[in-house]
């Protein structure tokens, strides 16, 4: 049976409008939920809210029996504590930090040896071999965007969190990587969340979509 | 030339800013943070030795350290001796004094570290204690060496402060500044130039060293 994520919460922003979620999805294995709507509208804060980095106003989030948020009993989780993996839209690679580096941050509590090999793992699926050494800004947006992916994964989060993943690269290389994005997220053995503006992008990364309103609430 | 001196402002000026790195680098996290709404309160209060006459910041740290005050009598009991006039009073009041300039160029380069990177730091579950040291001192390095430096050569260059609180005993809290105004007060003054130059080498020598590192260090990637 699929885990079930309901996201029930409002949130005002200081110099924002009140933003409203009322979600209740089947998180499925294998299958891509798509947060779709125009800018601006608060997909973004939804999904900071999901990942635990903003707090709402009021309201509950719970994902498979965990309770993310309650405002009630004032639960809170931590990032840490929800155990979800999140890419930004711009992919917050760390800039000091070379490729491998990057995508073995989230391993320090392993030993050494497990950790060089599920890096070369990752590297080897991500086709990322010969940018290995090299910073973040040495490399392409298409290659910063598999970094970022590899990154979050070999954490192994219960729940993956794209922040438009797409929209940092210019428009050919977005049309281009549309289709290697589509089947890494197909690959994955984890539920997904993304989100975009970009109705055509929707269609080809999603399973499932979820239309935010312009009054910000967005419904499956 | 005043040996004495110059080894105990060395002294005073390393202890001062070993001390404010522990004591700055969290402070300064903090600040930057906290969404307390008295925050200006505690900003005010570090900023406080900028704008203070080095005289009336001395008079109270004096007041407050003597013999007759609490924490004088707690430090008399402890230490076995009183701290006016002692290195352990110059200390005290050397870490107020210097403590603006150690935490807001700390402040600064905290405040230049992309909040997304921390985020991203926490949501890959490395704690704040781990975010802190993994991604905001690496990159806020050039700030934070910045700070570093000027808490130790502002030490180093006490007068007011100095005078106040720990008075001119050679060896004890005769610093060089104290020094130079002695040596001129009884006329010697090819003796205060020795110490004068000493210091005004010292100073270009710390400061170019500081630049020279921070574009070393300054690092070839945009940190926001």
């Amino acid at each position: 049976m699929a885990d079930t994520l309901t996201a029930t919460f409002s949130i005002t922003h200081p110099l924002g409008p009140t933003i409203h979620s009322s979600l209740e999805m089947p998180a499925l294995r294998h299958s891509v939920a798509v947060l779709l709507g125009p800018s601006g509208c608060g997909k973004t804060t939804v999904l900071r809210c999901l990942a635990g980095l903003d707090r709402p106003d009021q309201g509950r989030i719970q994902f498979a029996n965990q309770v993310w948020f309650e405002s009630e009993s004032k639960t809170h989780l931590t990032p840490q504590q929800r155990g979800i993996g999140l890419v930004f839209q711009d992919y917050a690679l760390f800039p000091h930090l070379t490729v491998a580096e990057n995508i073995a941050y989230g391993l320090d509590s392993q030993p050494k040896s497990e950790r060089t090999s599920r890096v070369d793992d990752m590297i080897q699926r991500f086709n990322l071999t010969e940018q290995r050494d090299r910073r973040p800004r040495q490399i392409s947006g298409g290659q910063q965007q598999r970094v970022a992916l590899a990154r979050t994964l070999i954490t192994k989060p219960r729940l993956l969190l794209l922040d438009e993943p797409l929209s940092a690269l210019d428009t050919s290389l977005r049309h281009e990587l549309r289709a290697a994005l589509h089947h890494h997220l197909k690959q994955l053995d984890i539920p997904v969340i993304l989100v975009t503006h970009d109705q055509s992008e929707a269609e080809i990364l999603g399973d499932q979509w979820i239309v935010m309103n312009p009054s910000a609430a967005p419904r499956e | 030339m005043d040996w004495q001196a110059i080894s105990l402002s060395l002294r005073l000026s390393t202890c001062t800013t070993l001390i404010l790195i522990g004591i700055g680098l969290p402070l300064a996290w903090w600040l930057v943070n906290t969404r307390w709404r008295w925050r200006f309160f505690a900003e005010a209060i570090v900023a406080l030795p900028l704008v203070l006459p080095p005289t009336v910041l001395g008079f109270y740290v004096l007041m407050a350290i003597g013999p007759n005050s609490p924490l004088g009598r707690i430090a008399e009991s402890v230490l076995g001796q009183r701290l006016p006039f002692s290195f352990q009073g110059l200390l005290i009041a050397s870490l107020l004094y210097s403590l603006p300039f150690a935490v807001q160029p700390f402040m600064s380069a905290f405040a230049t570290v992309d909040r997304r990177l921390i985020e991203a730091s926490w949501c890959l579950g490395i704690g704040g204690f781990g975010t802190f040291r993994r991604v905001v001192l690496p990159l806020a390095w050039p700030g934070v060496l910045a700070g570093i430096v000027l808490c130790f050569a502002h030490t180093m260059g006490e007068f007011g402060v100095v005078l106040m609180v720990g008075g001119n005993v050679p060896g004890v809290t005769r610093t060089i500044s104290v020094s130079i105004y002695d040596d001129v007060q009884a006329l010697n003054y090819e003796a205060a130039n020795q110490t004068a130059l000493v210091m005004l080498v010292f100073s270009f020598f710390v400061l170019s060293l500081t630049y020279a590192l921070q574009r070393r260090l300054l690092q070839p990637w945009p940190t926001r």
